[in-house]
Order: C-alpha cells, then sequence, then structure tokens
C-alpha cells in the first residue's frame, strides 16, 4: 500500500535542475534514505515534501492526500501537514526550555495542559531524556540535543519523519551510536520516515529502502543489501563503498556463456555478462575489493587471475592490496595481517555472482 | 529544459507556485511594501515634478518647463552655493578621516592608554550631533566674549573667527570622525589575525606586514567610510545654517532653506536645487558600491582572537595626548561650554560661578509653554519613530531574508535608497508629497514622524538585519513543522531571539531622532516644533541661555539612553551602528 509518494519533481533555481523528475514511492511504516553526495538534490526533495519549498512541477502526496501540486495550484501549508522534522543543526530553540521546545507544538494544537505534560514527559523518555524538561538546550551536548530534536518531532505523532542530515553535527563515535539508536527507534514506533544523509553506512543502518541520488536524479534505488552488492552503475558503486572498475572489452565478451573480457586481460564468468547484449550504455565489470579472495598460486578455476603486488596497507581488521591486474590497478581486502613484498605475484579468485557489469554514468571522470 | 531562465521567467514562475505564503503576510507583505514603495519614491518623484514645472507648492502644472534647473545651474549665487557644498564636503571629509583612521588604529590595534575610555570619547560627537557642537563652537569662539577666543587675546593672538569656510569644516570633521572611526575600527578589529600571522611567518617585518598586508586590507573599509562621510557632509543642514549662513556663507542645504524661507518662496527652484544635491549623493553611493564590490575582505575571526597590537613604547603617552586632545574638542569643551551657559542667567565675557541657576531649565520646563510642547513633541515622535521603524525593520528583514515573494528584491533595494538622499532633500520632496495626498498629514506631526521614518529606514533594516541574518532559518522552520503560523513564529521564536537587535536599534534611532535637525526644521509647523526647532530658533535670537539649556536636555535624554541601554539591557549603542 502507498503511502508516502513523490511523482516526478523537478525544481528549477534559475537556469539549475535542482531536482529532475524524481519519483518516490514510500510503504507505511518504511524508512527510506535519500543519499547522495551535496547538491544532489536529496535535501531540496525533503524540504519539498515538508513544504518548506516549492517546486515547479511534479507532485507530493501523503495517505491519498495531496500536499502539493503546482499543475493544480494546491499547497498545503508545511503547518498543516502533520509531519514532524529533525533538522541537521538540531534547531532547539535556545530561549525555550527542553519541556517548551518539546511542548510548542501541542499547545498550538490545544492541547489541555495535563495531556501535554504527560506527552512531553512520554516522548522526552521515548528518546532517553526523560526528567530533562526544565534544562535549557544549551546545557546539553550534542547527542541530547539532537534526541531532544527528535523528541519535539515526535510530539505531535506526525504522520512522517523528516530527517535532514541529522547526525553530521555530531562526532564519529556518538554518530556511529545514535544510528543504532534512531533505527531501533523507528523500528519500534513503526513510523514512516525520510532520511536525508550523504554517509552510505547510516543509510545502510537506519533504512528499509536507499534512494541513490546524484545531480538532481535518482541513479538507483532498493533494499541496502541489493544497493550494495548489486549497483547497477558506477556512481552507485563508487559511492557506496570502494569498488574495482575495469574496462569492458565487448569484441571478446561472450554474453551468451557468462563471459566478460577486461580490456587487455582475462575473461571472466558473471552473473551478469547478459547486460552486455541488452545494454548499450557505455559499460564497465566491477568488484569490491572483499568479494576477491587471494587464492594459493596452484588453483585453478573460474575466474582465477594473477596479479603483481603494488603496495600492502595494514588498516587492522584487514589488509589492503593493491595489485596490477594486465596492466589495471585494482584493490583487494583480505581478512587479518597479509604481508607481501611489492612486485610479488599473487593468485585470487572472485566468485562469478560478485562480478558486475555496470552503466558508466560518471560523466567526464578519469579511469579509475 | 528550456535554460533560459531570464529573471522575469522566474518570477513568473515563483507567481505559479501556488500560495506559498497565506494568512497574514498575504496581505501584510504587499501592503507594506505598498506603502514602503510610495514612502520612498513619490517624494523623489514630486520632487522631479516640482522641479520641472513653476506653478507653487499644491498647484496643478500645465507643462514642464527646464527653466529651474537652467536657473541653479547659471546664476552666481546657486553656483557658489553648489561649490561651497562640494568644498565643505570634501574638505571635512579628509579631517574626518584623518581623526577618524589615526583613533581607530589607536584604540584597536596599538597598546595607548584607556583604549575604552578613548573609544566611548570618539563615539560622544556623534551622540551629540553635530549642529550641538556648531552651537557649542559658536559660543566657544564668540568675539569678544568665547573663552577660547579670551585666551587667544590673553597670549596676544588674534581672535579665532569660526564663521567661516574653515570654521564648518573644522566642526564638521570632527564630528563626523566617528563615522569613519565606524567602519574602520570594526574593519582592523574583526580583521583574522592568521592573515597577519601568516605576513610574519612569511619574512615581513612589522612595518611591511603593515604597509603590504594591515593597510590593503582595510582600504575598502576606510574608502567606504570616507564617501559615507561625503554624502553626510554634503547633506549637513545643522552646521552650516550656524556657522555660514548669518555670513551670508551659504551651502546647498541652507540655500534651499532659504528659498523655502524668503518671500515669495520657491520652492520649484528649491526642488532643482535638491535635485542636483541628491545627483552629488549618488555620485558618491555608485562610487561607495564600486569600491566595496568584491573587496569587503574583513573575514571574521573566530575563537576569540585578535590581531596583534602593536607596542607604541616611548610614544605610548604622546598618541594618548593626541588622542585625549579630540576627546577634549569633540566632546569635552563643547559639552562643558553649553552646560555652564545652560547654567548662568546672562552669557558674559566674565566667567562666574557664583551666580549659577536652574533658571534657565525651569523656564523650557514650566514657564514657556512653546518649551514644554517641544520637549513632549520631540518624545512623542522619537518614541514613535523609533517604534515604527524598528517594527518596520523585523518584517522588511523578514521579506528580505525569509520569504520567497517575488518582490523581495525590490524590498532590499527600495529600504537603502533613503541612504543616498539628504535629509533636506527628502523634506523638500515630501512637502511636493503630501501637499498633494487628501490626507490630513501636512502640518500635523504625522509628516515629522513619516519623515523621520523614511529618511532612516537604512538604519533601521541594517540594525535589525544585522541581527536577523544571524538566526538559523531553521530555528523558524523548526516551529512552522511543529504546526506554528507565521505570526506565531514570529512571536515564539523570531522575536525572543532578535530582541537584543531589536533594543538596540530602538534606541539608536531614539537617539537620532531626539536629536534630529534637518527634517524637522523643514516640516514642523507651528505647535509641531521639536527640540532641535527650538533650540536652532532660539540661536537665531541670540537667546543662548535657553537654548544652552535646551540643547543641554536633549543631550541628558540621549545620554539617559545609552546608560539604560548598557546597564539594563548590555546593549552597547557605541558599537551598532555600522
Amino acid at each position: 500500500m502507498t503511502y508516502l509518494v513523490v511523482e516526478n519533481l523537478v525544481k528549477r533555481f534559475g537556469s539549475f535542475v535542482a531536482v529532475d523528475r524524481v519519483s518516490i514511492t514510500m510503504a507505511k511504516g518504511e524508512v527510506c534514505t535519500l543519499l547522495g553526495p551535496s547538491g544532489c538534490g536529496k535535501t531540496t526533495t525533503l524540504r519539498s515534501i515538508a513544504g518548506l519549498e516549492t517546486f515547479d512541477s511534479g507532485r507530493v502526496s501523503l495517505d491519498g492526500v495531496t500536499l502539493a501540486d503546482p499543475s493544480a495550484g494546491t499547497f498545503v501549508p508545511p503547518e498543516k501537514r502533520n509531519l514532524g522534522m529533525v533538522f541537521q543543526s538540531y534547531a532547539l530553540w535556545p530561549h525555550k526550555t527542553v519541556g517548551e521546545n518539546v511542548s510548542l507544538g501541542l499547545k498550538i494544537a490545544g492541547l489541555p495542559a495535563k495531556e501535554i505534560t504527560d506527552r512531553v514527559a512520554e516522548v522526552l523518555t521515548l528518546v532517553g531524556m526523560g526528567g530533562t524538561e526544565k534544562r535549557s538546550p544549551s546545557s546539553l551536548s550534542g547527542g541530547q540535543q539532537q534526541r531532544v530534536a527528535v523528541a519535539r518531532a515526535l510530539a505531535l505523532q506526525p504522520k512522517c519523519l523528516l530527517f535532514d542530515e541529522p547526525l553530521s553535527n555530531l562526532d564519529l563515535l556518538l554518530r556511529e551510536r545514535m544510528r543504532f539508536e534512531i533505527r531501533e527507534l523507528l523500528v519500534k514506533l513503526g513510523i514512516t520516515a525520510v532520511y536525508v544523509t550523504h554517509d552510505q553506512t547510516e543509510a545502510m543502518v537506519i533504512s528499509d529502502h536507499i534512494v541513490v541520488m546524484n545531480q538532481g536524479k535518482v541513479e538507483q534505488e532498493g533494499a541496502p543489501t541489493d544497493i550494495y552488492t548489486r549497483p547497477s552503475n558506477r556512481f552507485t558503486a563508487e559511492f557506496l563503498g570502494r569498488t574495482n572498475l575495469l574496462p569492458l572489452d565487448r569484441a571478446r565478451s561472450e554474453p551468451a556463456t557468462s563471459k566478460v573480457a577486461i580490456a587487455g586481460g582475462p575473461i571472466l564468468k558473471s552473473a551478469e555478462a547478459a547486460r552486455v547484449s541488452d545494454s548499450n550504455e557505455p559499460l564497465m565489470i566491477a568488484f569490491r575489493p572483499e568479494m576477491a579472495r587471494l587464492v594459493r598460486t596452484d588453483e585453478t578455476g573460474d575466474n582465477v587471475m594473477d596479479g603483481k603486488v603494488t603496495s600492502t596497507s595494514f588498516l587492522g581488521s584487514h589488509t589492503q592490496v593493491g595489485l596490477s591486474l594486465s596492466g589495471h590497478e585494482v584493490n583487494l581486502l583480505t581478512p587479518g595481517h597479509r604481508k607481501l613484498a611489492n612486485g610479488e605475484s599473487v593468485r585470487f579468485a572472485i566468485d562469478p555472482a560478485n562480478v558486475l557489469v555496470i552503466v558508466d554514468n560518471v560523466s567526464g571522470s578519469e579511469e579509475p | 529544459m528550456p535554460a533560459t531562465a531570464t529573471p522575469t521567467a522566474r518570477l513568473s514562475h515563483d507567481a505559479s507556485k501556488g500560495p506559498r505564503i497565506s494568512g497574514v503576510p498575504a496581505i501584510l507583505f504587499p501592503v507594506l511594501t505598498l506603502v514602503l514603495g510610495f514612502m520612498v519614491l513619490a517624494p523623489l518623484g514630486f520632487l522631479v515634478y516640482g522641479a520641472l514645472t513653476d506653478v507653487p507648492l499644491g498647484d496643478k502644472a500645465n507643462g514642464i518647463t527646464l527653466e529651474n534647473f537652467r536657473r541653479v545651474l547659471t546664476h552666481a549665487r546657486y553656483l557658489q552655493a553648489i561649490w561651497h557644498s562640494i568644498q565643505v564636503a570634501t574638505l571635512s571629509t579628509i579631517i574626518a578621516c584623518l581623526i577618524g583612521v589615526l583613533m581607530a588604529w589607536l584604540v584597536i590595534r596599538t597598546d595607548v592608554p584607556f583604549p575604552r575610555l578613548l573609544r566611548i570619547g570618539v563615539m560622544v560627537p556623534f551622540f551629540v550631533a553635530p549642529f550641538i557642537g556648531a552651537l557649542a563652537w559658536s559660543l566657544l569662539c564668540q568675539k569678544g566674549v568665547g573663552p577660547l577666543n579670551l585666551l587667544m587675546t590673553a597670549l596676544g593672538l588674534p581672535e579665532i573667527n569660526l564663521y567661516t569656510l574653515g570654521g564648518i569644516v573644522w566642526v564638521m570633521g570632527l564630528f563626523y570622525a566617528p563615522y569613519v572611526f565606524i567602519f574602520t575600527s570594526s574593519a582592523l578589529y574583526n580583521m583574522d589575525p592568521m592573515l597577519e600571522e601568516s605576513g610574519y611567518m612569511s619574512g615581513l617585518n612589522r612595518r611591511q606586514v603593515m604597509l603590504y598586508i594591515t593597510v590593503p586590507l582595510v582600504t575598502p573599509a576606510i574608502l567606504s567610510g570616507m564617501l559615507l562621510t561625503f554624502v553626510a557632509t554634503a547633506g549637513q543642514f545643522g552646521v552650516p545654517a550656524v556657522l555660514g549662513a548669518p555670513r551670508n556663507f551659504h551651502v546647498m542645504t541652507t540655500y534651499i532653506f532659504d528659498l523655502t524661507q524668503q518671500y515669495p518662496t520657491q520652492f520649484n527652484s528649491a526642488a532643482a536645487l535638491s535635485f542636483v544635491l541628491l545627483f552629488i549623493t549618488v555620485i558618491g553611493i555608485v562610487l561607495q558600491n564600486r569600491v566595496m564590490k568584491g573587496r569587503s575582505y574583513t573575514t571574521i575571526a573566530g575563537k576569540g582572537f585578535r590581531p596583534r597590537i602593536i607596542e607604541l613604547k616611548g610614544l605610548r603617552w604622546v598618541a594618548f595626548a593626541f588622542a585625549f586632545l579630540f576627546v577634549i574638542l569633540a566632546s569635552v569643551l563643547p559639552l562643558l561650554m553649553i552646560g555652564y551657559v545652560s547654567l548662568v542667567p546672562l552669557y558674559t565675557a566674565k566667567f562666574s560661578f557664583s551666580l549659577m541657576t536652574l533658571a534657565n531649565y525651569k523656564n523650557v520646563f514650566f514657564d514657556n509653554p512653546m518649551g514644554a510642547q517641544a520637549i513632549s513633541n520631540t518624545l512623542i515622535l522619537s518614541i514613535g519613530a523609533a517604534t515604527v521603524s524598528m517594527i518596520l525593520g523585523v518584517v522588511l528583514n523578514w521579506i528580505i531574508h525569509r520569504s520567497r515573494v517575488s518582490y523581495r528584491g525590490f524590498v532590499d533595494l527600495i529600504v537603502m535608497v533613503p541612504i543616498s538622499v539628504p535629509h533636506v532633500v527628502l523634506a523638500i520632496g515630501m512637502l511636493w508629497t503630501y501637499i498633494y495626498l487628501p490626507l490630513p498629514i501636512y502640518g500635523t506631526l504625522w509628516i515629522l514622524l513619516i519623515g523621520y521614518v523614511t529618511g532612516f529606514l537604512p538604519y533601521a533594516v541594517r540594525n535589525v538585519g544585522a541581527t536577523f541574518v544571524q538566526i538559523d532559518k531553521s530555528l523558524e522552520e523548526a516551529a512552522t513543522m511543529v504546526g506554528a503560523s507565521w505570526a506565531r513564529t514570529v512571536r515564539e521564536v523570531t522575536i525572543p531571539l532578535l530582541k537584543p537587535g531589536m533594543v538596540g536599534a530602538w534606541m539608536l534611532l531614539f537617539i537620532i531622532f531626539v536629536r534630529e535637525l534637518t527634517t524637522s526644521i523643514f516640516l514642523y509647523s507651528p505647535n509641531s516644533e521639536v527640540l532641535s526647532v527650538l533650540i536652532y530658533n532660539r540661536w537665531a535670537e541670540g537667546d543662548y541661555t535657553a537654548l544652552s539649556a535646551m540643547a543641554m536636555i536633549q543631550v541628558l535624554v540621549v545620554g539617559l539612553v545609552i546608560f539604560l541601554a548598557g546597564y539594563l539591557f548590555k546593549v552597547d549603542i557605541t558599537r551598532s551602528q555600522s
């Protein structure tokens, strides 16, 4: 059942197209993340849903009610949309106490005083800030302020919560902890939420559904695991984690027998080889560094290749090995500590399921 | 997607985007914009009308003529006034700059003793008003009576005659030095110290750092302050009215005033001459914008680091003596003089402290009905106009910084127009405007109120705006998201956070209005006199003791407000008017 729908949203600033025909469909209770680099239009999309931004064409509707549709002249003002929003800067009112921050919306809604007090206490407890009603926001740490901001957004029991990069002002450790807290809270409440971030790990932890955006367009969307393991294009592959990219030699590839050829290099078996015949777009071969296994030098089989070591870096849990594969540079991640000399020849293998064929949609970029 | 997004195309886009604003703003914003547009543009329009016709004020014209401009630009008396204005403005700007820049450097960047005292001392003339300064100095140098001239005679030197170009330039230079000081000191104060430190690290010595880094960085601020001072001094009325007009030394402002006072009045010529004055000041403002364009280097230094203080060593007390001399000449002497004269029954060359009395004050408050009336008019107008200006400042800043209305660019532009319009010009334009308006404004306090608000609109908008831009927009959006209407958002979030800026703006404007002379002298009518007008008229009659008492009352009211601002509201007005 569809709940929040964004249809063909277009937003221009002068001649600059900030959001270019973006469509998102969400079910009730789903957590969806808009993921992309700064300036990709994710925040503009979120603010258009909130009503803080108008747009040029398209439609936003929630639970069957149109919130904004320029062609029909419909625009529900943000204060009437019953949405909760958590801002990047927390946006707690510094001149009000924590309790006053959370209760303002309830007061405006005209709830009885008793109910307001109860509701404020309830949501503050929910975010782990119970009993802080009388405190001033400035006396709280960044993480605590962010929790209060979440409580404020929850107090009115909104139809949908909007998060605008809520963790980007926190330090790394806290940010990593808050991800899980927010995920847990959202799951517990079963609330529909749109979450904007440029942090891929945050997106993977928090969402049921990720929409990867770039330059105002949706590049790919799907469940976090799908997006990560089966990126369909270079932008998505590179934005979510590290990827080895290799040029595809179409002439030597045989889609019929699942074979794809690396330009000037070995021919690999790939589960996605059919794309070579299906698509006219520029394609590349890709695999994640952790999907390749170093194997004994006498091992044979599908997708076994030899490379020369160019660098090794010990990262703690893994060792990153830089290799030259037929003149192409690739990186492998192998668990634990491996000592390899530069120039040493190593053999590695990749499961055909993990050899990806992706669209090279990163315009004007150099070879990796 | 067509890439041809001309501004107009964008505006029509915005308009088609549905009702972005609703509720109160949907009516308030357009109405306010129209009223504002009228207040600022109508006087300029009617000024042109007056200058291009030959009918008396209030009549319908039957054709246009260039005769007024021909007269203004060919007759010797007009040309002489124009020439005098340019001379006065240029020379007093030079003096103000020399003093202002040097004082700013001493106070902000050196270890001169008592910098706080000096900073307050430099700012005093700003609050006393040049007109009062001119009166005080004319008393100090009265022929055969003034204490400075008594001193000169005792020393066997010729008496100082202040009723000259030199006298006008001297007083204006002293009293406009604070303007340059404000610009220069904030540039020096806010400069990122790392810019200079990287100079030292690159091997430059102190002199080279100053020459190659500091000076170029603050030059735009100094030039900007200089051009604004030029515009302000060109439009100055009070000082030349006191020190020039009595000896038939006319500048444009005093000549325009004369044209409106003589019989038969010559409002058409006054309008034409006003237009010439406006032309000169607009050139100044255009130059100022040109200078500042892309050159406001002053990067605000965070973290509380301040640029390095330069040790003056042996010159410390020499520098202090110079700075203190300025404070004495611009603040202490004039205020002492006026204070003394206000306390004696008769002003003569014989100095006597035994006869001191409060009779002059009693006279102003109780015996002279005009005195009490003027004080009450001054307070009503200043409080009213400061309040209206402050409210306008809040709403207009909201339109400019927060709303998406298509005309916000127009509002942003229009609020700054009065900065290039000398108050004499605005007043003449208003006389031409409001006489045609079928509203009972002419000859009441209302026209003064409108004049004050219009003339000082840029101060209100900028002062409130400085605080406004520091408020994170999402604080207001957060209120919207929990269901607050525009009015509720303003009440719950904007106003509480804006309060310091609003209080600061209100007090600054109140002070400016209490000492306002130029707009008032053109627009007042019997029963709507304000204190400044009464002081001016008393001076024309040579009633020095009464005028001194009134001037002191004015100074005390201003002083009281500054004191209240500092101790009650913790607002340092001496720092808040750039």
